[in-house]
């Protein structure tokens, strides 16, 4: 009976905040999908199982897997974390329940933190306890829960939800599928087998059979010596089937080198045609960064010359914002100018007065007439300013001269205010003239300019953003392809790859012919025994002969029976591949090709996707090939003898599908597992009214499809306040 | 269950069943159990019953020298 996981909850962990019961998710038998956009819970939620499985949690970060003892810090919920005062202590931690054809059983998972410092995102600030494994364990029929104490039964129990050997195909994430069935590796095909088969049993057999026949023809030969007068002929026979034998054996071994070598050259050249594909990707992704850079750095110098260039523009006269907020102050400085000027005047005026009485009325102001309306009274001999005749060297003509020739007044000025501010108001007035006109335009300029600022700021998050994206992708990359940053050149690359070549075209040859000599040695080993049998003496007891017989005919037997036992699951797989694949790709376009599986040289088996004719079919997309691998991945529980007992757990497996193969997925999955827990954000759409993609609402209606879960974030609120809220739509 | 398979498929090769003068239906019906009735399903079916019992292969043939009398 399968194992089918009833609920799972959470108690403040990760984004997952508040008690079990405030976040918990049923299922049931049959396809489970939760719906949830990026950093809504759905890794958070897979991790619930890596820590149930392996005690670690994966780093979305770096993608690395870390223990949940030294991650703790980072499980807690951040909101719980804040609420947590020095001294308190929070509990984190998972309650997953599951049952079996007879038990149902409850798994607890949890930790104590004690915080002892205030910056809570440190982990200095927190004493992590890892608390004891609960499980309880109840019959269907009186569900009464009863604690498990015993450590081994307790490890029992969580390895019996999936087991060990078979969580690689059922507990995965997105691109894991790629490394679960690297077709590059011979063994990754063997591996399946042997979980599938009993194949294991018949290299047992073919061992012992063969121990066995080695001693039965030791024995028969000790009779033959006892029971026989001596006899050269048989014994030379003898001797030379040893001698054969020897070689056979030398030259099996060779062949089991050289056939290593073959292999480690083909993987190395599958690697490094990996690693090139890697590496051009790596290229292509560094221009990229590196042209993305550039214009960020450009944008970046912009903005900053941007917000430096504000300060001037209070005090450039092309913008006056200085002068904003004073527009009533131009008629009020007018009409005190205006005032201060007549005072002045007047003071002035009261002054000469007093000094000069008799001229008082005839005088005219200072500096007027002006120097060339001077000029022309004197040379016209008239007065423009009394209007009268002053011929040359009468007394008039005499005082147009004498105003001419005035001294500078500046000198001789008589102080009649304190303080004279005349000059101090005539510049305020002079310098604030480009100003006045720009009152109007002001606020249109403000406004521009902040609206340049945030085109600017905008620009630089999109560019900064995208920057990010790239260098993740390149880490990606880095995680997928080569461990290190190393820095492979294409040559060295190219020249790598030559070298594999060589070497697997060198093995190859090496094989062929030490193929040869041992068919060659096997040929004569037959002959030989033939004659040993021939001449061995008939007195022997047949007990000897037979057992002899017996057991030298069923080594060769165990042999072939285990070579046909092998290509029978193969064959198996590949028609059950085939079938799970044409239901994957019903909705898809590709149409008509088929999946096989062929053996290499070195034993391996490759999978090729052919089309009508028997060519291969190339070019497909990411998802495509994914698909196939999961077509694989699928044919290996499905072809398993009995019904697959356990569920699948798989977060993002749809990553690369596009939307046809989804559809596919969902329907395609219920034949293989009994129960399926799909977190996915492809059904997520923001924009629609229910959160839901058209897929996903076509999805709900179907009757296997069994629960249906949207979580949701607030991401309005900070990081620190952020909690995942659950809400079951079926 | 899986013993028998084991048995039926080693004995299926096309050779042995020649030699020892297996057919189909026979082939189908033996079992590891006894009674036995030819030496070759005897000896292979003590093979693996007792490598199943986790006896080696010494062990093993001592059995199969009591199945020959020798």
């Amino acid at each position: 009976m399968a194992s089918i996981i009833n609920s799972i909850s959470f108690k403040n962990f990760f984004n997952y905040y508040g008690d079990y019961d405030d976040t918990r998710y049923e299922f049931e038998e049959g396809v489970n999908i939760v719906v949830a956009d990026n950093g809504a819970g759905k890794s958070k939620f897979f991790n619930a199982f890596l820590w149930l499985f392996y005690d670690q949690v994966l780093d979305s970060d770096d993608k690395q897997k870390k223990s949940v003892k030294d991650f703790a810090v980072k499980i807690i919920s951040d909101k719980a974390k804040k609420e947590t005062s020095i001294g308190e202590q929070v509990q984190t931690g998972i309650k997953i329940e599951y049952s079996t054809g007879l038990f149902k059983y409850q798994i607890v998972k949890s930790f104590t933190a004690t915080r002892i410092s205030e910056k809570i995102t440190d982990f200095d600030s927190w004493q992590i306890t890892i608390d004891d494994i609960e499980i309880d364990k109840t019959d269907h029929v009186l569900p009464k829960y009863k604690p498990v104490y015993d450590a081994d039964e307790k490890q029992k129990i969580i390895s019996k939800l999936i087991l060990p050997t078979l969580r690689q195909y059922s507990f995965f994430q997105g691109e894991e599928v790629d490394k679960m069935i690297d077709f590059n590796k011979k063994s990754s095909i063997e591996d399946a087998v042997r979980t599938l088969t009993n194949i294991s049993k018949y290299e047992e057999i073919a061992d012992i059979v063969k121990e066995i026949a080695e001693k039965a023809e030791k024995d028969l030969n000790k009779q033959t010596k006892s029971t026989s007068e001596h006899n050269d002929r048989l014994e030379q026979a003898i001797g030379l089937k040893k001698v054969l034998q020897d070689k056979f054996s030398q030259e099996s071994e060779k062949l089991g080198e050289f056939n290593n070598l073959y292999e480690s050259a083909e993987q190395e050249k599958n690697d490094l045609e990996r690693n090139f594909a890697n590496a051009e990707k790596r290229k292509e992704l560094d221009d990229k960064i590196s042209n993305k850079r550039k214009i960020l750095n450009q944008v970046k110098e912009d903005y900053d010359s941007f917000l430096d260039g504000i300060n001037n523009r209070f005090f450039d006269g092309n913008f006056s914002w200085i002068s904003l907020g004073f527009e009533g102050s131009v008629n009020e400085f007018k009409n005190k100018i205006k005032d201060y000027r007549q005072k002045r005047y007047e003071k002035q005026a009261l002054l000469n007065a007093a000094e000069n009485p008799n001229d008082y009325f005839t005088l005219l102001p200072v500096n007027s007439p002006d120097a060339v309306t001077l000029d022309q009274m004197i040379e016209g001999e008239h007065c423009y300013v009394c209007d009268r005749p002053a011929e040359e060297g009468s007394e008039a003509h005499n005082y147009l001269l004498k105003l001419k020739n005035r001294p500078n007044e500046d000198s001789s000025r008589r102080e009649f205010v304190k303080n004279d501010l005349e000059d101090f108001f005539g510049n305020l007035q002079l310098n604030s003239a480009p100003f006045l006109n720009k009152f109007e335009s002001i606020p249109t300029s403000v406004l521009r300019t902040r609206e340049k600022e945030l085109e600017l700021k905008k620009r630089l998050d999109k560019l900064s953003s995208e920057m990010k994206a790239l260098v993740s992708q390149r880490k990606d990359i880095l995680i997928a392809g080569t461990d290190s940053e190393r820095k492979d050149t294409a040559s060295d690359i190219i020249n790598q790859y030559k070298g594999a070549i060589r070497r697997m075209e060198q093995a190859s040859s090496r094989i062929e012919r030490l193929q040869d000599s041992i068919k060659g040695l096997k040929s004569k080993i037959l002959t030989t025994e033939k004659e040993i049998t021939n001449l061995r003496p008939k007195d022997i007891p047949k007990g000897f002969t037979i057992n002899y017989e017996i057991s030298k005919d069923l080594v060769e037997a165990s042999l072939n029976a285990q070579e046909r036992v092998f290509d029978k699951m193969v064959s198996l797989l590949e028609n059950h591949a085939n079938e799970h694949f044409q239901n994957l790709i019903k909705y898809n376009d590709i149409k008509g090709g088929v999946l096989r599986f062929d053996k290499s040289p070195s034993g391996g088996i490759s999978l090729d996707y052919i089309d009508e004719l028997g060519n291969e079919v190339s070019g497909a997309s990411e998802g495509f090939q994914r698909m196939k691998k999961f077509a694989v991945v699928m044919s290996i529980i499905s072809a398993n003898t009995s019904q697959y007992n356990y569920p699948l757990l798989a977060d993002a497996p749809l990553s690369a599908f596009g939307k046809a193969f989804n559809k596919g997925f969902f329907e395609a999955i219920p034949n293989v597992f009994p129960q399926s827990l799909i977190l996915v954000k492809d059904l997520y759409d923001k924009d629609s009214e229910d959160k839901l993609t058209d897929l996903g609402q076509q999805l709900i209606k179907n009757d296997y499809i069994k629960t249906f879960y949207i979580n949701e974030v607030d991401e309005e609120l900070p990081q620190i306040e952020r909690t995942t809220k659950i809400e079951r739509r079926k | 269950m899986g013993r028998n398979q084991i048995l039926r498929e080693i004995l299926s090769d096309e050779e042995i069943m020649d030699k020892y003068k297996i057919n189909k239906k026979e082939l189908d019906s033996i079992t590891t159990n006894a009674p036995y009735h030819k030496k070759v399903v005897e000896v292979l079916s003590v093979i693996i019953n007792e490598n199943d019992n986790h006896l080696n292969s010494s062990m093993i043939y001592k059995k199969l020298k009591n199945v020959h009398n020798i």
